[in-house]
């Protein structure tokens, strides 16, 4: 089981995940991906294939739960909501995210 | 435990195969929706909501490896597709898993046959804690000086060390061989039962409690001869008593000894000894009764040279002592015995003998076992053994599962074209191959269930059966498990391999495309079927070198003919005679057999001929001075007059011992040819003198026989000489004799009217053992046999499993090759070029097996070398048979496949895709 190819993106989706379910609560994986591209808009693309696997890694992890519930158009979806460790980790997400930017803003200014 | 949490919710929950799909499903529906809305149609839509996903499969099998449970759930799917497979292709599985579970089965016999020897320790309390101070792997009843490592102890060093070791919280002692005696129960009729004489604390220190009754302890010693009690074993009381509660006071008659039974042992103990499963239990100072007109007891300490020394000593290390420390106190007391243990007469050269004698302290939590050194070794030539056949058998199913895998190489495209992973393929491959191992492991314990016992029934000796516990315990099933999964990664490894470095375009296109790509995988194949080649090879040089023995040892020179000679015992001394009325006995005995019809000549010696005993003494000859210790020792036998002329040992030089060489005559011997040359080389020994050094009787050398075996088949025979009964000295009359009776025809026939005639002198005496010359060859050569036969066996199922594979490899080759073969003909190649062509590919790889395997067998064969006999262990004639028997199995499984190839049409075969 080797590691998944790109972990540095892989960390970027998981802070985007969290993110999303703390501002909007409860959402299914296509919901996740839509609110993420109307904030965004075409300068982030969220890789859909990536999603589900990230979501369930994170279940997994604890970070979100997920339940059976009907969609818009009333057919069996999975809704995934933040829990309290989530909550925890996208706090440290957050503020990884911050320094790291910084710190490239910094060389590119440098530069 | 997050995992555990996992595992249950993939479990409650539905699959989460479904699951996933329906997320994924509906995630792809709201897309292509969407899509439309802003105006699309629906296909196009489709198809860009698919392309903006990426590959479902791929993500799937991404989030697969992310899970455990999912993993796990992989595991089984795998395991469902695996048994699908085993179960299209029976004969493919029922082969697999045949030679598999006689390759493991075989293994795993002989390893619990070993763990029973070797590794289980006894049932007593913590045997962690006990320690021998005597050669636990050595038996018997000696006296004289030991050897530097005492084997055994006598009695009074015994009591010696139980009263002065401080390092032991207990030192109990054990007759070092089992007995066999006739007892009289309740008053009945003689019935046979074997058993020990141990010391009082035997059981207390062991820690063995009774089950019925009580067990004798220390507080019973009253003196010699005055403990008659007798403990039972769990197995004797409940298969001669089934069990019943009223046996304490049973009174027993063995020999002189009056016994009371006065409890029975906990069940599940056999004593301290391996391979046994002895009935009772007598306390040592009881010897005396036991072994009439003997008494090994309170030998006068400090007199005589003669100690007897036929005792194991046990102890129990006090809780913070080791065996060093036990060692090193066991010496210094023991060397303070041996000072004062021998007489100040003794000669210098015995004396420092004497004094070198020493205890070499072990730990003992397997209990003693004369014979762990032999089966040690007979067994790790048998494991040796069959794990070359599993080897081989592991070899022909990788082969069979890399034939299998090109039949499923489209399969395999298929999968890889729609996202599987290689890691994925390699491990449903595996997965099949660890299935067969398993199934193979779980027949292979069966196979070893019953193998175990009849390796047991084989390994025992021709007298008394083997008892091991050889039931599957931890360490066996660990073996198994650990055996079974080497096995599958060992066949499984190159198969899966192959399957997830397939190809994807090749595989895909037509099968006569697809030969290039073969290729590699041909390769493998060849090299599996070259290492079988050269396994094959090690096991037939194995086993043409143990026929070959065995062949030897059973034709070996005697010195004398071994037809129509029949051997009995007879225990003079047990039926109450002394002295020199044992000699007189003797010879009326003979006189009486002499006179039966169909006896052609009666004598008689103390040792028998190949009955395992043994006389060796120090001797001074006259007019030689010894250099080495080799020259101060000689083998010898006390016989009856007309000895030699009964045997059938020709007479070189001198007379035989005649009727007239009395107990009042000069005292006369015979040397063997052996004698002569070591000590009158160039000199005439008649009329010389030889003189027995413990006892100083000088004997006169009055003739030299030729060279006769009469202890061992196997190696020299060493000096010997031949003294008669009727002149030993005092308390030297050997307490019984085995008669030796040529017959006129089948000795087999005269047994009855033998027994009979024996009674008839006295109906008391017991006999003791009836063997004719070739039953006692036959015995003395069971193991030799047993080794031959099993290696026999396996060779030639090597030999099978061989063929197998090299037909199997070149029909395939064949097969593939079918369209070259016909281009060939088509250009005018004739029938038989085309079969040399074919043979001489076999013969390429069954040379290049076969040098493999000399190179093997070259390095290998002298860790066989002390178990053959007459031949060296490079003989040529089982090197050269083995490999003309295997190129001749080559070229057979060769045959088949050239005649098939040369019978192409070669029309049909252009056109064959």
């Amino acid at each position: 089981m080797g590691k998944h190819p790109n972990d540095r993106l892989q960390g970027t989706l998981d802070l985007l995940v969290l993110k999303s379910l703390a501002a909007r609560g409860p959402m299914h994986g296509y919901g996740i991906t839509v609110h993420i591209q109307s904030i965004a808009g075409d300068a982030l693309k969220v890789e859909e294939g990536s999603l589900y696997p990230a979501l369930h890694r994170m279940a997994q992890e604890g970070w979100i739960s997920a339940r059976w519930g009907a969609s818009e158009n009333n057919r069996r979806a999975r809704f995934y909501s933040i829990t309290a460790a989530g909550q925890r980790q996208l706090a440290a997400e957050e503020r990884r995210w911050v320094e790291l930017t910084g710190a490239v803003a910094r060389v590119l200014q440098g530069a | 435990m997050a995992w555990l949490n996992r595992i249950w919710n993939t479990l409650r929950s539905r699959s989460l195969e479904s699951d996933l799909d329906e997320e994924l499903r509906l995630h792809l529906d709201l897309r292509t929706r969407e899509l439309e809305r802003s105006g699309m149609g629906q296909d196009e839509a489709r198809a860009a909501a698919a392309r903006l996903f990426g590959n479902i499969t791929l993500e799937t099998e991404r989030m697969r490896r992310t899970d455990i449970a999912a993993w796990m759930e992989t595991f089984f799917n795998d395991l469902r597709f695996g048994v699908r497979q085993l179960r299209r292709n029976r004969v493919f599985s029922f082969i697999a898993i045949l030679s598999l579970a006689l390759g493991i089965g075989a293994n795993t016999a002989i390893f619990s046959v070993m763990n029973a020897i070797l590794l289980r320790a006894l049932p007593v309390r913590d045997p962690q804690e006990l320690v021998i101070l005597t050669n636990p792997d050595s038996a018997g009843s000696w006296t004289g000086i030991g050897d530097a490592e005492r084997d055994q102890i006598s009695y009074p060093e015994f009591v010696e060390l139980r009263e002065r070791l401080t390092t032991l919280s207990g030192l109990c002692a054990a007759q070092s061989y089992s007995s066999d005696w006739s007892v009289r129960i309740a008053g009945g009729d003689q019935e046979p039962v074997h058993g020990r004489l141990v010391s009082e604390n035997y059981f207390s220190v062991l820690g063995v409690t009774s089950s019925i009754g009580r067990v004798f302890s220390q507080s019973d010693e009253a003196g010699p001869g005055r403990d008659p009690y007798v403990v039972l074993s769990y197995d004797f009381w409940q298969r001669r008593f089934v069990g019943a509660l009223n046996i304490v006071g049973t009174p027993i008659k063995l020999n002189q000894a009056m016994l009371t039974v006065i409890g029975v042992a906990a069940p599940g103990f056999k004593g301290e000894s391996g391979g046994e499963n002895p009935d009772l239990w007598i306390p040592v100072l009881m010897q005396p009764l036991v072994v009439p007109g003997q008494y090994w007891l309170h030998e006068d300490a400090g007199k005589s040279v003669d100690k007897r020394t036929w005792l194991h000593a046990f102890g129990r290390l006090k809780p913070g002592s080791t065996l060093a420390a036990v060692q090193t106190e066991a010496n210094v007391v023991f060397k303070a015995m041996m000072e004062a243990f021998y007489p100040p007469t003794l000669e210098p050269e015995l004396k420092k003998n004497a004094l070198a004698q020493h205890l070499v302290v072990r730990d003992a939590r397997t209990g003693a076992f004369n014979r762990r050194d032999g089966l040690a070794t007979e067994l790790q030539i048998l494991l040796a053994v069959a794990v070359l056949v599993l080897l081989i058998a592991c070899a022909n199913v990788a082969n069979l599962l890399l034939a299998r895998a090109t039949a499923r190489r489209r399969e395999v495209g298929v999968r890889l074209s729609i996202g599987a992973s290689r890691l994925r393929l390699f491990r449903q491959f595996f997965t099949e191959s660890l299935l067969l191992s398993v199934f193979g492991g779980i027949t292979g314990l069966l196979v070893a269930w019953s193998g175990s016992r009849a390796l047991v029934r084989l390994l025992s000796d021709p007298d008394q059966q083997l008892s091991l516990p050889t039931d599957l315990d931890w360490r066996v099933l660990a073996f198994t498990a650990t055996v079974t999964i080497i096995t599958g990664i060992l066949f499984g490894l190159a198969p899966a391999l192959g399957a997830s470095r397939t190809d994807l375009n090749i595989s895909l296109r037509s099968a006569a495309e697809g030969m290039s790509y073969s290729r590699g995988r041909l390769n493998v194949a060849k090299s599996l079927v070259m290492g079988q080649v050269a396994l094959s090879l090690l096991l037939v040089i194995g086993a043409g070198l143990f026929l070959r023995t065995l062949g030897n040892l059973e034709r070996s020179e005697l010195g004398y003919p071994r037809e129509r000679l029949l051997q009995v015992q007879v225990d003079g001394l047990t039926a109450g005679y002394k002295e020199q009325g044992l000699a007189a006995f003797y010879r009326e005995v003979a006189e009486r057999l002499r006179a039966l019809p169909g006896v052609r000549g009666v004598a008689y010696s103390q040792n028998g001929l190949l009955s395992g005993g043994e006389s060796n003494t120090h001797v001074q000859v006259e007019g030689f001075t010894p250099q080495r210790d080799e020259d101060r020792e000689a083998r010898f036998d006390q016989i009856a007059p007309g000895y030699f002329a009964v045997v059938g040992i020709p007479l070189l030089l001198g007379r035989e011992a005649g009727a007239e060489d009395t107990a009042q005559s000069t005292r006369v011997c015979l040397i063997n040819e052996e004698m002569a040359r070591r000590f009158f080389a160039g000199r005439n020994p008649i009329g010389m003198h030889l003189t027995m050094i413990f006892n100083h009787q000088t004997l006169e050398i009055v003739g030299v026989v030729k060279n006769a075996r009469s202890r061992s088949l196997r190696g020299a025979i060493p000096q010997r000489f031949y003294m008669l009964v009727d002149q030993a000295s005092d308390g030297k009359i050997p307490g019984s004799v085995v008669f030796e009776i040529r017959t006129e025809g089948d000795p087999n026939a005269i047994v009855a009217t033998v027994r009979k005639a024996i009674a008839r002198v006295n109906p008391d005496a017991p006999i003791e053992a009836v063997r004719t010359m070739v039953e006692a060859i036959d015995d003395s050569t069971v193991f030799p046999r047993l080794i031959a036969r099993l290696s026999a066996i396996f060779g030639g199922l090597a030999l099978l499993m061989a063929a197998t594979g090299l037909y199997g490899v070149l029909s395939y080759g064949v097969a593939r090759r079918t369209n070259e073969i016909g281009i060939r003909m088509a250009l005018g190649a004739n029938r038989r070029s085309v079969i040399g062509m074919i043979l001489g590919e076999t013969g390429v790889l069954v040379a290049i097996g076969l040098a493999i395997g000399f190179g093997a067998a070259l390095a290998s064969t002298h860790f066989v070398a002390s178990q053959l006999y007459g031949l060296s262990e490079f003989d040529p004639a089982s090197f050269l048979g083995a490999a003309a028997l295997l190129a001749a199995v080559g070229q057979i499984a060769g045959w088949i496949p050239a005649r098939r190839a040369a019978r192409v049409d070669p029309v049909r075969a252009l056109r064959h895709d």
